[in-house]
Formats: C-alpha cells, structure tokens, sequence
C-alpha cells in the first residue's frame, strides 16, 4: 500500500512540475554524541561492535571512530565477553556465538559513563520460498527480490532486511512487523532506499529476526519523511542518551542472481 | 433537550419587554435587485438619529425608530445605496432590493453611518467579503478559491504552497471551525489539498472571525469560517458556468412558481484524468485521478413569516492506480432551515444538520484484497433567536445538541487475503450547548458585544476506555455499555468585544473569548491528509482550551474610502495534543497511549488596510507572530517554536478596473521561513547515514516570495442575455523556485558528505478561463 501511495506521489510531484536544487545552510554544531551499533547474530562466529561519535553535519567524514571504550556482553547463560578494539572503532569478540532464546546484555563505559542495554534473541523463522517480483508502476518495470514464509501466530514478529547491490556495501533497507498479517501468509518484496534493481544485478540480502526494541528503532528511522512532522532521533534501546542501537538477531543471508529468477518472475 | 418551559418564560419576557417601548420598528429582507439574492451584512441606517443595523445571515433586518417621517437608508459594498423615506406611523415590514453597482469606474461616495461599520461595531479580528468582490484575485490554475484567498489576509497562514489548509494566529489546521450553511465541513481539502472544496459559484459569502468570537460559535479554539451558499435567482432562470484548465463548472438557479423562492445547482468536476484514458497502457487507462462537487439549496417561503431552506453538498475524490489500488474520500452537508418570524422584533431560525467526512482504501495486491475505510459524522439540531429590542440593542441567544461520531480507520480484509481484519471501536460523544449574547451601544461611543456559551461535551459509551500512567502503559481498562456517559466536560466560555469610538472615524477596540474543542485531528504531516485520525475527548483527552485577549486600533480615511486596522492579540492554549516520536497512529486500540499533551501560546500583531470600492480596490495585510508550544517529552520540556510559526508574512491584494473591458489583478506575498527541524549533526549505523536533532524546530526555512497576475476581458455585451468573460492568469509571475520541502541527504557520488537540498513545488503556472451566464 505504501508503494501505491508512493507512485500516486511520485505521479502528482511530475504534474505539478517540481524541481530539486542542492541549498546551503548553515546548521550549528553541536556537541558530539555517542553512537553504538551492536548487531549480533549467529551468521558469524565473531561478533562486531561499533563505537563512534556524531560529527558536525558539514564534515567529509560519516562519524568520528573511539577507541577507548570498555565493552562487554553478559548472557542469561552466565557467559561474559569482552571485545576488544580493532580499528574505525570496531570492537570484537572471537569465537561468540549467539543462540536464540537467551537475554543479552550489553555494558558500554566511555568516560566515566556507562551505556548499557539488554535484548532477547529472537528465533529465526523459515522463509518458505525466494523469488523476484515485477512490478509495473505506469510504463517501468521494477524487480524486488521476495520472501515468503509463514509467520507465527499468536506472537510478534520483527523482521529486518539490509540490501547489497553488486559490489556495494550492505545496508539496511526495511524492517517489519506482523500487526496486519499475524499468522498469516507473508509476502515482503525488498528494495534498496536509493537505488532500483536492474535485471542483471546481483543481490545480497541478510533477512533478520529481531528484538521488538530494535524494531521500533529502525521503524521510526524509515517513517521519517520530509513531508512530516518535526523529525527525531530514533528511539534508542541504549541508555543513557546513545544514539544507535542494540540487537542481537537470528539472521541468514541469500543471495540473488537477478536473471536466473527471471524464468520464473512473479508478474 | 431544550428545557420547554424556560424558552416560553424567555419570549413572553422578551415580549413583555419590547412592548414597553413606545416605538415603532421597521423590519424587513434587503435583497440583490437583480436575482433577488439575499444580502449578508448590508448596512441599514437611520438618518436623524444614526441608529444603525446590518442584515443578518437571512437577509433580515429589524430597527426601532421613533414615529413619524423617517429618513432610512440602506447599503451594501457594491450596490447603489438607496435613500427613502418612510411614514412610519405603524411599525411596518420594508423589504428592499439594491441595485449592483454597474458602473463600479466612478468612484462611489458614500458618507455617513454605513461605511463605518468597521469603526463603530465592537466586532474585531473578523473579515467578510463575497465571492462577488475577489472575483479578480489571481489564484492557481485559475481556480477561484475563498481558502485561498483568506490566507492572505493578516493573521491567517497557509499551510504549505498551494495548500488550502490554514493557520489562524498561531493556531492549528484542525482549531477552524469551518461551516458550509452552518454545517461542519472536517476536511475542506481536494487532490491532497492543493483545492477547497468550495465552489466559488455556489457561495455568496465568507465571514472569517480570528478573534472576538461570538458566542453562537463553538466547537473549535482558533476561528470560524461561516459560508454561506447563494440562495438561487428570485427573478429568473439563470445559468452560469465556466471552462479552465483544471475543471469545468456549471450553475443553474431559477426561481420557484408564484414567487415562493428560489433553487440552485452546482456542479463542478476536474478532468485531468481523460489524458489518462488517452493512453495505450492498461494499467494507466484504467487510474483514475479527479473530483468533483454538487452544491444544491432551495428556499421556500411558506408565508410571510414562515420560510425553509434546504442546502446541501456532496464532493468526492478518486485516486486509483490500475485496478490494484482506489483510494477515495469526501464530505457530505445537509442543512434543513425553518426561519420564523415571530414578529418585527423577534426572528428565529431552527436548523438540522448532518455532515460527514469518510475515506476508503482499496487494496488489490499480492497480500489479497482488503478495504481501509473510516467515517467521521454528526447530527445536529439548533435554534437560534435574534431579538430586536431597542435600537441600541441586539440580542442573540440558542441552544444546540450535537452527536458526533468517529467511526476510526477499520481494516477489513478477504477470508483468504494475507491480513488479518482489525476493527477498531466506533467513539461517539454528546455536545450540548446553549449561548447568550447581547450587542449593545451603551451610549454613543460605546458598544459592547458580550456573551458566554456554556457547553456539555458527553463521552459516550459503548465503549472500552483506557488509563496510562507515565510510560504510556496501560493501568486500567473500563468499559461503558451503550447510552451510558463516561465523562462530563462542562465548559463555560465567555466572549466579549468592546468599541469606543475616539471621533467619527476611528476607535479602539477589545476583545476576548474562550474557546473549548472536543474534537481533535491527530496530523503527521504539514498538509493535512485525508487519512488523519480524529479523536475525541476522552477519558485521556481533555477538551483544547483557549483564552485570546486582543486590542486593536481602527481608522478610516478619506470619506472612508479605506479602512485601516491594527490589532495585537495574545493567546493562550491548553490541553494542546501532540504525539511522540515514532507514534503508532494506524489502527491502533491504545492509541491514546501514544500522544503527549501540553500547552502552547501565540501573540503578534496585525496591520490591514483595505479599500473596497473604486476602480482600484484591495488590501495590503501585514503579520508580526510568534507561536510556541510546550510539551513533557518533546524539546526535553523546554517551549519550542510551533511549526507554523512564521515572523513576518505580508500580503498585498489588488485589484484594478482598468476599463468597461478589462480588469486585472496582482497579488504579492512575502513570508519569513516557518520553523523547522534540521539536524545538528550526523551519524552512521549499517553503512545508513543518519542525522542527529537536538532542538525541535529551530531553524527557518527559506524566505518565501511570490507575485500573481490576472487580467480579465469581458467583451461588452453583444445581446443582452449572454455575457462572457476570458481570465488569464500567472500564478508565482517571476518563476521564483520556492522551498516546498527541504530535506538532507547523503551525496551521490561521496557518501561520506552530507548535503541539503529543497524541492519547489510550482514553478511559473499560466492558466485561462472562460466564464459564461445567461
């Protein structure tokens, strides 16, 4: 619906002839703010976090890495791992392993303050079949890559999907959840945020099972809209004021060769 | 409903008391001589005296003079003013009708009295106008729009480039109390709000009151926008109609056999979506994009006390992409009027009303077929009295009862469609009220307009209620079966509105009301959508309040050909609604958890001046505001600036009458930036740039600046029943790229650099009409 919604838009934006211009402005800068990004999963046996801070809108760099930071991940299984610092302000624990079902708690010390968070990992849920849909939007043609599966009734459900086009980095694309379609039949077509699908494009996408708390955090960064109301932060699962998130998800990745699903392309 | 007994002991007081004087009172409708059209406002005076009145909504009027030869006249803004004298040895009924000005070159002088209603009367912070006088105000796509054209005055913001939705001093879109015939219009708005849903030629009159409200009105905190349709040619069968780019419009009026009144039919439908169907793709063929209105009213005189009205609307919108997607919505208005004259000093008026507003969302896609649709609506029945009993005073007082409900946005899908149903309750809720008011010229410098208006506003059941505590959780849950009232919110809202005259030309005034608002839009978006939830006040929801206090400076000049103004007012808001980040408004049962109340206050300062007659007519409005907001849980507790609120905004309206041919119009407006949010820095998480906000809307947008031209031909007429006229029209003249969103960005071609960029919505826009009547 969202999309339909979208393409009505994107028809009446060309009647009413709209034209985009790069501006300047001058934003103040404020005072730097930690972020961290903790996405655990059981795709790999070592885990990353990132620890970094804002930097002022204008500057050639996307965030500011710290080294310093103390960072542990405690389980309801009595484990307690340490990462250790890397570099660009990654943080990892070898050999951890992540397993559906168990709490997860993260404790940050940066400075003197501490920034801590805990979340359950979600179990995967099976996707049933892979395909590519086409969509028409007037006289283009549009491919998603599509996930089928069953969703489990009764329970809430978090799905989150990050999108590699070809060679560029993996990033995130969308996230779900199940209030409409609870126990029911699930169809999710992905797309990348920028950039449309061509035919012969390869894909590589890692669908996730996530906590509820990660999902607000993502969902509210993908309903903002420059039409809306006044934006904000994303609602953190971190305390004590850090912008990012913590997750710790059951995830697979798939890969898609565009052409070798065309013979059986859903119209 | 209304307390029988207390209304007889009222009239026979009333009565009672109008019999005391020993005076005689000349009533009467002043009507167009030309259609016999009712006049709104027109101005009747007393020579000697200077004992003045204006028509009310019906064209009626009602002075108390002396016995004797009286020296009366009557005018009205674009008519000859008609002088005559009357034997009034009985009190006597004296309908009149006014000429149209045909000869609007010359430059009417009218003294005395009339033209200074603006100075004398103790209304401030209203503006009325009909559809007659903006005909040449150059608008978009040549589509004649009163929403529009209110938005240029002082005071009075528009929601976005050419965007219907408005802001009065500081207030919100959903704070307007809109009426159509004195029925509540929710969403005003086609094609996601670039028109109004108000056919230009089936209005006859805007009244916009900012401040000062009377207190027949209620229901809304910020104003009132009182429309009133036309009524339909008493004299002749009539037709009207025009062609321009957008849509085509078509009139027919025509009066009833033995001069018992008059009918009226309005049509009006966009065409955009033909071009669509001239496409050799399916899927295009088979959207749709249009809408179109039907304005209807009939009046019928039963005897010469007796008349009923009928008047009604119905507008619709249709978007619809293949067959995969529809989406409509629209408004409908009934109103049945029963006017009653008791006698030359007591006038009465009893109304039922329905309006409703309602979308629906067709979904055909690979999750299955499922429909969206809600339905917001009311019944209303009131009755109003205007009492004449002196000359020095008018008083107004009612009562009505209104049942409101909300039906919210329900998702019914197919057995076998991939989403489950959700319904969500149906709200309904009770608005009684009763009003006095009392328009008295104390002496003859001053003149009072007070009144309260006391209101009951029923939460009513059936219906599942929630409590929150802090964190938004749920604390208890109680259920109210049907008919069963879950709360009382009884609000008592006085209104007062003072003049003093300083010399014949020029006064001050004051003014202040409360207002109580038990409806509530919950909108996410700067243009308001069809898809916003309302709300009622519930349990969680406390009636929006506000308090405006206003002092104001008028002046006329030369012979009163122009009218000048200053008002400043301040005004304070409670219970304001607000929702936190990230809110989950779609169908939603615990909905009310999600929103944030707080308080807000707005102040600023007004300068109009204005000329209504001549060869040139128009104003110039000028607006120095503030408008700030307070919310636990947004801006962390701290007031922040309203997102529209706006420095200056300057306007200048005119219209020029260039020859018997030609006239032509220009409008300039020139704002200062809305506030807005932009982001202090920024961040990465998942190779996704994010932005980092502090303080919520801090910034400005970029100025905005914008002239409008017009030009209208009307060949002199060739045979006297046909007349046509050409408007040509440029909207935004000097294709000025105006900000309509600026929105940040990572760069294309190096992600690491952020960049700002806005997007203007209409460039240069030429349009042409073609306006006929026979």
């Amino acid at each position: 619906m969202k999309r339909n919604l979208l393409t009505i838009l994107a028809l009446l934006t060309v009647l009413f002839s709209a034209c985009e211009k790069v501006i300047d402005l001058e934003l103040e800068n404020s005072e730097a703010r930690i972020v961290i990004e903790a996405n655990l999963n059981d795709l790999n046996v070592d885990q990353l976090i990132r620890v970094t801070k804002t930097v002022a809108f204008g500057t050639d760099r996307k965030s500011d890495p710290i080294s310093g930071a103390s960072v542990v991940v405690r389980s309801s299984a009595n484990e307690e791992i340490t990462f250790v610092y890397e570099r660009d302000g990654y943080y990892r624990a070898q050999n951890f392993r992540v397993r559906p079902g168990t709490k997860y708690s993260l404790e940050i010390e940066l400075e003197g303050e501490y920034y801590r968070s805990s979340v359950t990992m979600p179990t995967y849920v099976a996707v049933d079949s892979l395909g590519i849909s086409k969509e028409k939007i007037f006289t283009e043609e549009r491919y998603y890559p599509t996930f089928k599966f069953y969703d489990p009734a009764q329970v809430n459900n978090y799905y989150l999907y990050e999108i590699a086009i070809n060679n560029s980095p993996i990033r995130f694309a969308s996230t779900y959840n199940d209030k409409f379609n609870d126990g029911k039949y699930v169809t999710h077509e992905i797309s990348d945020r920028t950039i449309d699908l061509e035919l012969n494009d390869e894909v590589r996408i890692i669908r996730y099972c996530i906590d509820a708390s990660v999902y607000k955090f993502w969902n509210e960064f993908q309903s903002a809209n420059p039409g809306g109301a006044a934006p904000g932060n994303p609602s953190s699962n971190i305390s004590n004021g850090a912008l990012g998130y913590f997750s710790v998800a059951s995830a697979v990745a798939y890969f898609f060769k565009t052409q070798e699903y065309m013979d059986k392309v859903e119209q | 409903m209304f307390d029988k007994n207390f209304i007889l002991t009222t009239l026979i007081m009333l009565s009672a008391f109008s019999g005391l004087a020993q005076k005689k009172v000349l009533s009467g409708i002043v009507k167009d001589a030309n259609t016999g059209e009712t006049l709104i406002g027109a101005v009747v005076s007393e020579k000697d005296t200077e004992r003045a009145t204006s028509t009310n909504n019906y064209g009626f009027y009602s002075l108390v003079l002396e016995a004797g030869e009286r020296i009366v006249t009557f005018s009205y803004v674009g008519y000859e003013t008609q002088t005559k004298t009357i034997s009034l040895n009985e009190s006597m009924k004296n309908d009149i009708e006014l000429i149209p000005n045909q000869n609007a070159l010359q430059e009417v002088v009218v003294s005395g009295v009339q033209r200074n209603k603006n100075v004398r009367s103790p209304q401030m912070g209203s503006f009325k106008f009909s559809m007659e006088e903006i005909k040449n105000v150059p608008v978009l796509f040549g589509e004649k729009d009163l929403l529009k054209t209110i938005q240029l005055l002082p005071g009075v913001q528009s929601g976005g480039e050419g965007s219907t939705n408005f802001f009065v001093r500081g207030g919100g879109g959903d704070q307007n109390l809109i009426l159509l015939d004195e029925a509540i219009v929710y969403n005003a708005a086609h094609l996601l709000g670039f028109f109004s849903t108000f056919n230009s030629d089936a209005v006859k009159d805007v009244q916009l009151y900012k401040g000062g409200i009377p207190s027949q009105y209620g229901g809304r905190i910020s104003s009132v926008l009182d429309i009133t349709m036309v009524d339909g040619n008493q004299k002749e069968f009539s037709a009207e109609g025009g062609v321009g780019l957008i849509a085509s419009r078509l009139k027919v009026s025509a009066p009833l056999p033995d001069d018992r009144g008059s009918f009226m039919l309005s049509g009006r439908r966009t065409y955009a979506d033909l071009f669509l169907k001239l496409s050799n793709d399916q899927d295009v063929k088979q959207s749709k994009l249009y809408f179109y209105d039907l304005n209807a009213k009939l009046n019928y005189k039963i005897d010469e006390r007796n008349k009923v009205f009928l008047s009604g609307y119905f507008g619709k919108d249709e978007l619809g992409f293949s067959d995969k997607f529809g989406f409509n919505w629209g408004n409908t208005t009934a109103t049945v009027r029963w006017n009653h004259i008791f006698n030359d000093r007591l006038f009465s008026n009893t109304s039922l009303i329905y309006s409703d507003f309602n979308y629906n969302v067709g979904v055909n896609g690979n999750s299955g077929d499922f429909d969206i649709a809600s339905k917001i609506g009311n019944w209303n029945l009131k009755q109003d009295f205007s009492f004449y009993p002196s000359n020095r005073s008018t008083i107004r007082f009612g009562a009505n009862a209104l049942n409101q409900n909300i039906r919210p946005a329900s998702l019914a899908a197919d057995k076998d469609a991939n989403v489950n149903s959700i319904r969500i309750e149906k709200r309904k809720g009770w608005d009684v009220s009763a009003y006095f008011s009392h328009e008295w010229k104390a002496n003859d410098r001053l003149s009072l307009l007070y009144g309260v208006r006391l209101s009951d506003f029923m939460v009513m059941g059936p219906g599942t209620f929630y409590r929150f505590d802090d964190d938004r959780d749920v604390i208890d849950e109680q259920y109210f079966g049907k008919g069963t009232v879950a709360k009382h919110y009884i609000n008592l809202e006085p209104r007062l509105s003072a003049s003093l005259l300083l010399n014949s030309l020029s006064s001050i005034k004051l003014s202040y009301n409360r207002m109580a608002q038990n409806l509530h839009q919950l909108t996410n978006s700067t243009s308001a959508l069809p898809t916003d939830q309302y709300v009622l006040s519930s349990l969680n929801i406390k009636p929006q309040l506000a308090d405006q206090i206003a002092f104001g400076y008028f002046r006329n000049f030369n012979g009163s050909a122009y009218e000048f103004s200053v008002e400043s007012y301040y005004k304070a808001m409670a219970n304001q609604i607000d929702f936190r980040t990230g809110a989950d408004l779609q169908a939603n049962e615990l909905l009310e958890g999600e929103l944030l109340f707080g308080k807000g206050r707005a102040y600023g300062l007004e300068l109009l001046l204005r000329k209504n007659s001549g060869k040139l007519s128009g104003w110039i409005g000028y607006t120095l505001s503030k408008s700030e907001r307070k919310f636990n849980g947004i801006n962390q507790g701290a007031w922040f600036n309203a997102r529209q609120d706006r420095t200056h905004d300057l306007s200048l309206v005119t219209m020029y009458k260039l020859s018997d041919k030609w006239s032509l119009g220009a409008n300039f407006i020139f704002n200062s930036g809305n506030a807005v949010t932009y982001p202090a820095g920024k961040y990465d998480l998942n190779n996704t740039t994010l932005f980092y906000y502090t303080q919520r809307n801090s910034h400005r947008s970029p100025i905005y600046h914008r002239l409008d031209l017009s030009a209208t031909y009307e060949p002199q007429k060739s045979n006297k029943r046909f007349t046509s006229s050409w408007t040509f029209g440029l909207y935004n003249a000097y294709n000025r790229r105006n900000a309509y969103i600026v929105d940040f960005r990572e760069n294309e071609d190096n992600p690491n650099i952020t960049e700002a960029y806005q997007i203007a919505l209409f460039g240069i826009i030429p349009s042409v009409t073609w306006n006929f009547k026979f």
